[in-house]
């Protein structure tokens, strides 16, 4: 797992210090969804070829539509609440009251 | 985008069911994953350090930005261990599903990798099922619960997938709050997710 860390710092620290020539830097964007696509097409094949996982996936899948709402809801709920605690201003009119 | 990334997912299973896969390949899925996703991490890092003005105007937004993600957070773990024990799931592996925060493919494969194969396709359903269900929800939760609360449901593709849509549903002063939100969730989850299960 220690690697994954390694090239997301290598990566900032590129970015940050413009290591890259501009033309290879435009390219990140494409770098990304394509990388995307090969660790998905990678994942889909793992999981292809487990057939324990395949007999499972519709059951699975209700599970999971129903932890990703909760984790939603709760996600919502927990800003509400911190909305209460610490009042949040548009942007705007902190900068302004600070100054 | 969203499309087709989910194509190269059914794709992927497909070849992998009808055995269309060399090999070298499916004796491999462990290294060649690590690869892709260091390729990944290595052009989302770019991205990150090559937006300077970015990170310099989050400098100056104070600590209060810093709570937004950290309530997100605590609520979407509090969600996925609620559901998760009323579905007869272990706390951690609940608690680790929740804080996937919508990033399916990293807390996949760290679930995959550090607990079983099984649980890294829960993770990745329910955080796929995030990202869909946050792209229909956004616009809702913008119009009744306020602007701070609708960055919440994307949790970590704030800073990606669903960011055009918080700045057109709540406008594009949020754009800074929604990114630097996602910034830190997905710098959460692969940190909370090998901690929790």
């Amino acid at each position: 797992m220690g690697l994954i860390f390694v090239a997301l710092l290598a990566g900032i620290v590129m970015g940050y210090l413009h290591l890259l020539p501009d033309r290879v830097f435009q390219l990140t964007g494409k770098l990304t969804t394509a990388g995307v696509m090969l660790l998905l097409f990678l994942m889909g094949g793992q999981m292809g070829s487990d057939e324990e996982i395949l007999a499972g996936l519709g059951e699975m899948g209700v599970q999971a539509v129903l932890l990703a709402l909760a984790a939603i809801i709760g996600s919502v709920l927990a800003v509400k609440g911190l909305e209460v605690v610490v009042p949040f201003k548009p942007l705007e009119e902190e900068r302004g009251r600070e100054v | 985008m969203i499309v087709l990334i989910l194509l190269s997912l059914v794709i992927g299973i497909l070849a992998g069911y009808a055995g269309l896969l060399p090999a070298g390949v499916q004796a491999n899925f462990d290294f060649l994953i690590n690869c892709a996703l260091c390729l990944l991490l290595w052009g989302i890092g770019l991205e990150i350090g090559g937006n300077r003005q970015l990170l310099r105007q989050v400098g100056a937004m104070g600590f209060r930005i810093i709570l937004l993600p950290l309530v997100v957070a605590g609520g979407s773990i509090a969600g996925t261990l609620l559901v998760g024990s009323l579905l007869g799931m272990p706390p951690g592996d609940s608690a680790a599903l929740g804080a996937g925060f919508g990033w399916y493919s990293l807390s996949g494969v760290l679930l995959a990798k550090l607990h079983s194969v099984e649980l890294g396709a829960l993770a990745f359903l329910t955080n796929v099922s995030r990202e869909a269900l946050s792209i229909i929800l956004i616009p809702v939760v913008a119009r009744y619960a306020g602007r701070y609360a609708a960055v919440a449901p994307g949790g970590a593709t704030t800073m990606d997938v669903t960011l055009p849509l918080i700045v057109k549903f709540v406008g594009p002063d949020m754009a800074l709050v929604a990114f630097f939100h996602g910034l830190v969730l997905s710098a959460l989850v692969p940190v909370l997710v090998p901690l929790l299960v």
